[in-house]
């Protein structure tokens, strides 16, 4: 399946001549046509006429260009908006919007050659972690149907998994790109605060959003990123530093470099199997030269009243814009998950409350970063496991909102502090279920994860595996 | 931490939020927002006396860019208004805030 090559492999035989961007978009279509009706990973699909004309284009463009990404379909989260074509952010809030213009991060993919094949399914606004708070249905995990695929960005996971997209554009405020790519058995990176604009993204919480690649290898990611990353004009927040190019470095000589593991993250709340997947990790490591050692990070379970305070605090303000008169449908529409988000955000903020809730929140958070950046002055890259449980049944979930948010407690302790973290597959459970752990590195660090998700993907082949649908 | 979330608390908070909740579930938002504001109380353990709040993290300040029309992001008045449920001479319909009945 031609879907299943690595970016590099599809544009060497785009240009070689061994297969056309014609081809590949068939084939993404054939496998939308087999795979989505069971795991409901589209919201919206372009119309195949349209991104076989794309491809006709880029099939003419082969000679000139030098983009590896010229012919390459992608996926977007439907949280990023496009000139054209419908964006949902997974609510019926915004059913039926069509934005007139388009975000960074698309415009980019765009400049490059790349295709848009389709608009992906979520949690609404990014708010859970199984894409189950969508009003579009929940989207069903490839490796087993009854499960969820995980979320936010469930939908960008379970695609890729399937091979109906090469890759994906995610979204990560607490763990949703990181998440769905453990539990969907793909490649994902949380970059760093500022590293790539959010212009045109929509937001959840301001100030913890970062806009990241999904994908089946670490190499793919590295392509990705060097082609959305970078400072814009329109997002106050993305960051003036230059943009390595990550691809070219991946094979970089790391040996010397020292992975901490936190031992709060591997305590009760951690599934045994998972654990033991995950440490293990080490015995690939020493082979490339890395020590791994045992560090501490004891605040680690504040992690999240932290999150769900600021979280929420800053989605309140930035979803109260959404009154239906100048675009989408008014606020009787938003889930019953969302409504929760908007009360303890309003709530932490309002008069009385705000220094007990937000006040305090921020205060610790600070505290985390100076957590993080002892924890990192100590090693140079942190191994976390990404979820503490397989895949959770459709529906487990939504019955408890406490345990919902427990979740998250993996990945949502970065995000305050603006840290990188690359998601990566690390094995299986017994029954077949995809475990996967993240390396967290200091600010501006993805070209150190990147190179030791790739040279750690030279030495396994956990991420070659696909599900069987 | 002060929590006792009441069903006014939460008829309140949705006010202030703009949400009209149905009535027959207040109270189990209420318990829910309960429940998670209790789990939040591990905070009041942290001693944050001496501790500034971070509300973000770029370590940029006084972000700024030249003030010119950039004339291909205009939107034309059909664009600007074509999500809009309801426009009449090329304004924006919204519900009536001035109560017309109201004596001066």
């Amino acid at each position: 399946m031609l879907l299943d090559k690595t970016i590099l492999e599809l544009s060497a035989g785009l240009r070689k001549g061994e297969f056309t961007a014609t081809d590949i978009i068939e084939e993404c279509y054939r496998n939308i046509e087999n795979f989505d009706p069971k795991i409901n990973a589209f919201i919206t699909t372009v119309p195949k006429e349209e991104a076989l004309k794309k491809a006709k284009e880029a099939d003419q463009k082969l000679k000139t260009s030098v983009s590896k990404l010229l012919g390459i379909p992608f996926v977007l989260k439907d949280c990023y908006v496009t000139q054209g074509i419908p964006t949902t952010a997974a609510s019926n809030v915004l059913k039926g919007f069509i934005s007139p213009y388009n975000a960074t991060v698309y415009q980019k993919l765009l400049d490059a050659g790349a295709i848009l094949i389709g608009k992906m399914n979520m949690d609404a606004w990014g708010h859970g972690g199984s894409s189950e708070n969508t009003d579009f249905g929940p989207v069903k995990n490839p490796w087993d149907t009854t499960r969820v695929a995980g979320g936010s960005s469930g939908g960008p996971a379970a695609a890729i998994a399937t091979r109906m997209a090469v890759f994906a554009i995610g979204e990560d405020t607490g763990g949703s790109i990181r998440n769905p790519s453990s539990w969907c058995n793909i490649t994902g990176l949380k970059v760093t605060y500022g590293r790539v604009s959010r212009y045109g993204a929509i937001a959840y919480a301001s100030s913890f959003d970062s806009v990241g690649p999904m994908a089946k290898t670490a190499q793919d990611c590295a392509i990705i990123l060097e082609t959305i990353a970078g400072h814009d004009h329109y997002d106050a927040t993305s960051s003036p530093q230059s943009v390595p190019p990550y691809s070219q470095i991946l094979d970089k000589s790391i040996s010397g470099v020292t992975v901490g593991i936190p031992t709060e993250f591997y305590g009760d709340g951690l599934d045994s199997e998972i654990k033991s997947t995950i440490l293990k990790m080490s015995q690939d490591f020493e082979k490339i030269g890395i020590k791994t050692k045992e560090i501490s990070m004891p605040l680690f379970d504040l992690c999240i009243p932290v999150y769900y305070l600021v979280g929420p605090s800053e989605t309140s303000a930035n979803l109260a814009r959404y009154d239906g008169i100048r675009y989408g449908n008014d606020r009787t529409n938003f889930t019953d998950e969302t409504i929760r988000r908007i009360l303890i955000g309003t709530y932490a903020l309002s008069a009385g409350y705000y220094d007990a809730y937000y006040k305090k929140a921020q205060q610790v958070r600070t505290l985390f970063i100076e957590e993080y950046n002892k924890a990192l002055s100590e090693c140079d890259i942190l191994l976390q496991p990404v979820m503490p449980t397989p895949p959770t049944k459709i529906g487990e979930l939504l019955t408890d909102p406490l345990k919902n948010l427990l979740a998250d407690i993996y990945t949502v302790s970065q995000n305050p502090v603006g840290v990188p973290s690359l998601a990566l597959p690390c094995g299986f459970t017994k029954t077949g279920l995809p475990i996967g752990a993240q390396l967290v590195g200091s600010m501006f660090s993805e070209d150190l994860l990147l190179a030791l998700g790739y040279q750690f993907q030279q030495l396994t082949d956990y991420h070659l595996a696909k599900p069987k649908l | 931490m002060p929590t006792v979330i009441t069903d006014d608390i939460v008829k309140k908070v949705a006010k202030l939020a703009n949400l009209s909740l149905p009535s027959d579930k207040v109270t189990t938002f209420a318990q829910q927002l309960e429940s998670i504001l209790q789990h939040f109380k591990t905070l009041d353990k942290v001693n944050t006396a001496d501790v500034s709040p971070t509300s973000q993290v770029t370590g940029l300040k006084n972000i700024t860019r030249e003030d010119v029309i950039d004339t291909s992001r205009m939107f034309t008045q059909q664009q600007a208004l074509a999500n809009a449920k309801q426009s009449q001479h090329g304004y924006f319909v919204t519900a009536a805030t001035i109560n017309k009945n109201a004596s001066r």
